[in-house]
């Protein structure tokens, strides 16, 4: 009667405050579509500059074979040798032929690595043009090796994104519910008359976890919804495996949300705590963004308690390498040890709570 | 009913109340008096358990308060001066979420339910409670407390802030509820509400300086008004301090 109690009010919390609920909808909408146009991983236009020391045959048709290329612009020179305008800014990459290149086939490359990521791009970029007309200059090269990217064939961002951005929502959201919850009824005094009531401390604690899972499950879809329809991203795996580890993951972000309100004592503390347990560790560490296996060994070790982490495998899993649930067995158990974990500190600390 | 027993809660070294003792008896509306800072809402909190004291027990039907908190649950009803109800919910969903907490039957939940929709009118009975006059909030405290009819209840300046004529009403309650056998045990800062008490305790610096009928304080003090003996017993309470300074 007390759990039930409670589920129905906390319910009836959510339905009155509709503001909060239009934008517990909405931001992670907006989220998803600024993420969506504002990071875009490909490079999209490279401007190259060229000195020509050469000029035969050989090196114009190196040449050409950037004029071909979707992703190359190469700057006219305008008067202005290669070297002026790459130190101008004007280019990202100043290729030099040199005069006795139809003689050795090597060329010199410089390129802008201000933004390093960037220039490792257009490396790769650069290299595979060279080495496509590189069959002219009579060498052959030994071994070639054919990438084949799997998973995201074309090397869509959406595909990066859409899951990684999916985890960070709904751990932030997520927590972010339940720790205001109870840090609110301590704000307002109502606590106190939940501690004279005979509710036990787990009533209090699922009853305030249920009305949310369902809310922040319903959230989860909805954003999962947006990156399928909106951007294209497939998936492979199982749905209804999907969608119960959806349901997983947000149990384990609503269960720390509950446990960080049984230690602030005000809203904002919590809202402070949440925000900051949740948005930058997922971001920096749960391999959303950077790679967890170029991490120092301290940085690695705290990635492996980040829930974010283990969903990222389960949902980069099932959406785009279309894992069994088998492969992804590990990452599961891992969200409900978290889940349980944080769910008995919490009964545990609000039963002490309640008691004295 | 209550029966206090060397009740003592220190803050740090400040102690807030000082080994305190007495006894309420069934029926009885007993009357807390003392200044602001006296120990007053403390010593109310230990009582019904929302604080454990430092030193001493709280015996509430012969049930200690600190050893079986959860059977001291069912039989009291706790409401203070600050509301602490859901204001984001109507005052039948309050109804609704204290008598489910407190597994009260289905039928009383909605005869006061009922009851509150004619005292309020429909509007004011579906619209957030927050918004309704501070009386009538306080009344609706009063309502969700004495929903799972407690024996005994506690109520901490229930009225500050209320009008005289809400003020009345209240103290209607108060009497109704005395009268099925209710014990009552309410602090307050209005004299003319001291005067309904059947005994009243005056606390000064989180000590018990008196307690006995209005009448016989009165007769003490040698004042005909109660708030002029009040202030008597405080005065004379703080004196021996004053002196040594």
């Amino acid at each position: 009667m007390g759990l039930y109690g409670i589920i129905i009010k906390e319910f009836k919390h959510i339905i009155r405050d509709y503001r909060t609920l239009l934008i517990l909808f909405i931001l992670p909408m907006l989220m998803m579509v600024l993420f969506g146009y504002a990071m875009t991983l490909e490079i999209p236009d490279i401007r190259i500059s060229v000195d020509d020391h050469d000029n035969s045959p050989a090196s114009r048709h190196l040449i050409s074979g950037f004029q071909g290329s979707n992703f190359f612009t190469v700057r006219p020179a305008r008067g202005l040798s290669g070297r002026e305008l790459f130190q101008r800014r004007e280019a990202h990459a100043l290729l030099t032929i040199p005069a006795d290149f139809t003689a050795t086939g090597t060329v010199d490359l410089q390129i802008d690595a201000s933004d390093s990521s960037r220039a490792l791009i257009i490396r790769q970029y650069i290299g595979a043009v060279v080495s496509r007309s590189g069959g002219n200059t009579g060498v052959p090269a030994p071994v070639t090796a054919v990438p084949a990217f799997l998973y995201n064939r074309e090397l869509e961002s959406a595909f990066f994104f859409v899951p990684g951005l999916t985890a960070l929502i709904i751990i932030m959201v997520t927590a972010l519910l339940t720790s205001l919850t109870i840090t609110r009824e301590k704000e307002q005094g109502t606590f106190d008359l939940i501690k004279l009531s005979p509710v036990h401390a787990y009533e209090v604690i699922i009853g305030k976890v249920v009305p949310y899972l369902i809310l922040s499950f319903l959230i989860g879809i909805l954003v999962i919804l947006f990156g399928v329809l909106l951007f294209g991203v497939p998936i492979r795996g199982s749905i209804s495996a999907l969608l119960l580890y959806l349901i997983l993951y947000c149990l384990t972000g609503l269960s720390f949300g509950i446990l960080i309100s049984t230690v602030a004592t005000s809203q904002q503390t919590a809202m402070l705590i949440s925000l900051i347990a949740t948005l930058l560790p997922t971001l920096f560490l749960s391999g959303f963004i950077f790679q967890i296996e170029a991490m120092p060994a301290l940085l690695r070790a705290a990635s492996a308690i980040m829930p974010a982490k283990y969903f990222l495998i389960i949902i980069r899993g099932l959406m785009l390498k279309g894992n069994t649930q088998g492969e992804i067995l590990f990452p599961i158990l891992m969200l409900v040890g978290f889940s349980t974990l944080f769910l008995l500190i919490a009964i545990r600390r609000f039963k002490h709570y309640l008691d004295h | 009913m209550i029966s206090v027993q060397g009740l003592s809660r220190r803050f740090g070294t400040f102690t807030a109340v000082d080994n305190i003792s007495f006894d309420v008896a069934a029926g009885e509306v007993f009357g807390f008096l003392g200044a602001n800072g006296a120990g007053k809402t403390t010593a109310i909190r230990m009582m019904c358990g929302l604080l454990s004291p430092s030193d001493g027990d709280v015996l509430i039907d012969g049930i200690s308060v600190s050893a079986k908190p959860e059977e001291v649950k069912r039989r009291i009803g706790y409401m203070s001066q600050k509301f602490s109800l859901y204001g984001d919910l109507t005052p039948e969903q309050n109804i609704e979420f204290f008598g489910a907490v407190y597994s009260v039957p289905l039928k009383r939940i909605k005869a006061e339910k009922r009851r509150v929709r004619t005292e309020l009118g429909d509007e004011a009975s579906t619209a957030a409670a927050e918004r309704l006059p501070l009386g009538f909030k306080q009344r609706l405290g009063l309502t969700c407390a004495l929903l799972h009819q407690p024996p005994i209840v506690f109520l901490d300046e229930p009225t500050s802030g209320v009008d005289p004529l809400g003020r009345r009403e209240f103290w209607e309650d108060i009497y109704d509820l005395s009268s099925a056998g209710g014990t009552v045990l309410v602090t307050t800062h209005f004299m003319d509400e001291a005067e309904y008490c059947h005994r009243i305790a005056i606390m000064s610096q989180g000590r018990l300086i008196d307690l006995d009928t209005p009448e016989a304080i009165k007769t003490k003090y040698d004042s005909d008004t109660l708030n002029n003996a009040f202030i008597q017993a405080v005065v004379r309470d703080r004196a021996p301090e004053a002196e040594g300074v």
